[in-house]
């Protein structure tokens, strides 16, 4: 059964070990059509996400835990603030034996101030709109694992934890968020 | 000199990651952890730096990389061959590796000869006996230790970043080494002492039983800072009442390394115990 939309074939770069550079033609899958329209019914895909987590892990119980990364502009269309809470509180507390689900949010606003990353306490959400506070509660503390890299890219260190929430941050500077604690074989240089 | 070496996939699985060579012509040692997170093949490029690798001298960059070029091309062609959905993983990610060597350089006994016919024998201050010259060279959080009986010294390349770090790899697609990162030592040994390789589920284990022992509150609390898995495992150690000493954590490893269904059994208990991490289990000991 095909249950892809549609196929398309990319070139991807990669280098050798003597240094040269590699092309591969690559067939890529779409599995969905992206598109802006309608609501943001937020508490549904909380709770879908949670339906799903719940399967997965009792798949793989002794795995790294899971990460949502939920990309969205905050205004929730089905539910209230406190329902938005109750889910997101009981998505994050889906847990392997490693820990708990993390819950990143990717808050997208009109501002044009300088991106917020990682903020520890509300005090450091400095700009964003209405929505950016609600994104805070929502989003997982960080553990401590990921302090190192965050540092490196905050130049900023701190004693406490990280909150997984990035405000405007431009699409390049997303790639290396992700990458963080997540990438085995880049290790923090300064140990 | 004796010396024992096993091997096992983790519960459950048929194919361990990790990989062992005793170059027994050339008194060499080695064990590397292939990388199952990091791209494909890390079965087999482990086997290929263990087999590859036979002495300190070979572990430079410049033959690493040679080795690297030449695994590259192979699975390069191969894949060409038989495009699939891995070969992408393995053109971006390549395949990884740790890799940690205890080189004796020379037969002992011919060395021992050697030295009584040249009238030039290295003694021991503690106890007269011969000294061995032993190199050490590891990359990576696969563990060697030595073990220094007269003095109960125990020498290591693992430390407190082993603990926080994601592991220096050796991936074939990465033209360098981080040399700043190559742990090297070069020291004596005397009948009586042990050598142990591991990889990092047993290494890891071995390395907090070395720091209790050696009362390293630094390390320890470092590691409870954490907050990670270790952690624990640092405060379930801390309350636990018979903790081993390294000998005796080393002698019960020997004792259980009389078959793999033995070894699996007691790496099982540990695991149970959580004292070491559901991994592949590679150990290899040499008794002087």
């Amino acid at each position: 059964m095909q249950c892809y939309i549609g196929t398309e074939t990319i070139t991807v770069d990669s280098i050798r070990p003597d240094g040269s550079v590699r092309q591969t033609q690559k067939k890529i899958y779409q599995w969905v059509r992206p598109c802006a329209s309608q609501l943001t019914p937020m508490n549904a895909a909380f709770l879908l996400a949670h339906d799903l987590l719940v399967q997965w892990i009792d798949k793989y119980p002794q795995s790294y835990p899971p990460t949502v990364i939920h990309i969205t502009d905050g205004a929730a269309t089905d539910s209230t603030e406190k329902q938005l809470l109750q889910s997101s509180q009981k998505l994050r507390s889906l847990a392997t034996e490693d820990g708990e689900t993390i819950l990143f949010n990717i808050h997208i606003t009109n501002s044009t101030e300088n991106p917020i990353y990682f903020p520890c306490k509300k005090e450091d959400l400095t700009h964003g709109d209405q929505y950016t506070h609600l994104m805070f509660d929502l989003s997982s503390d960080l553990p401590p694992i990921y302090n190192t890299g965050i540092a490196q890219f905050t130049q900023k260190d701190i004693k406490g934890s990280y909150t997984a929430l990035v405000v405007n941050a431009p699409m390049s500077q997303l790639i290396s968020l992700l990458n963080i604690g997540t990438n085995t074989n880049q290790p923090d240089k300064n140990l | 000199m004796k010396y024992y070496a096993v091997s096992i996939p983790k519960f459950g699985e048929n194919q361990s990651e990790d990989s062992y060579c005793i170059h027994a012509e050339k008194n060499c040692f080695v064990v590397a952890d292939g990388a199952g997170g990091v791209g494909i093949f890390a079965k087999e490029w482990a086997d290929t730096l263990t087999r590859a690798i036979s002495s300190v001298e070979q572990a430079n960059p410049e033959y690493i990389k040679a080795l690297k070029i030449k695994f590259y091309n192979e699975r390069e062609q191969f894949l060409d061959l038989n495009l699939d959905y891995f070969a992408d993983k393995f053109f971006q990610e390549g395949s990884a590796s740790t890799l940690v060597l205890a080189d004796f350089g020379v037969d002992l006994w011919e060395m021992e000869y050697h030295f009584y016919a040249q009238g030039q024998s290295i003694l021991s201050e503690h106890n007269q006996q011969f000294l061995y010259p032993l190199k050490l060279w590891a990359y990576g959080d696969s563990g060697i230790f030595v073990y220094q009986k007269a003095t109960n010294n125990i020498e290591t390349n693992l430390g407190i970043q082993h603990f926080v770090n994601a592991p220096y790899l050796i991936n074939c697609i990465e033209p360098e080494l981080n040399v700043a990162k190559i742990y090297t030592k070069a020291l004596y040994v005397s009948k009586g002492d042990i050598v142990i390789l591991a990889s990092d589920a047993i290494a890891l284990y071995l390395r907090l039983i070395m720091a209790f022992e050696q009362k390293d509150e630094e390390m320890l609390q470092k590691i409870i800072h954490q907050g990670s898995a270790f952690s624990e495992r640092v405060w379930l150690m801390k309350n636990m009442q018979n903790l081993p000493t390294f000998y005796q954590a080393i002698q019960s490893f020997l004792q259980n390394m009389t078959s793999d269904e033995q070894f699996s059994s007691y790496c099982q208990f540990l695991q149970t115990q959580n004292l070491i991490d559901y991994d592949d289990y590679t150990l290899l000991v040499i008794i002087i």
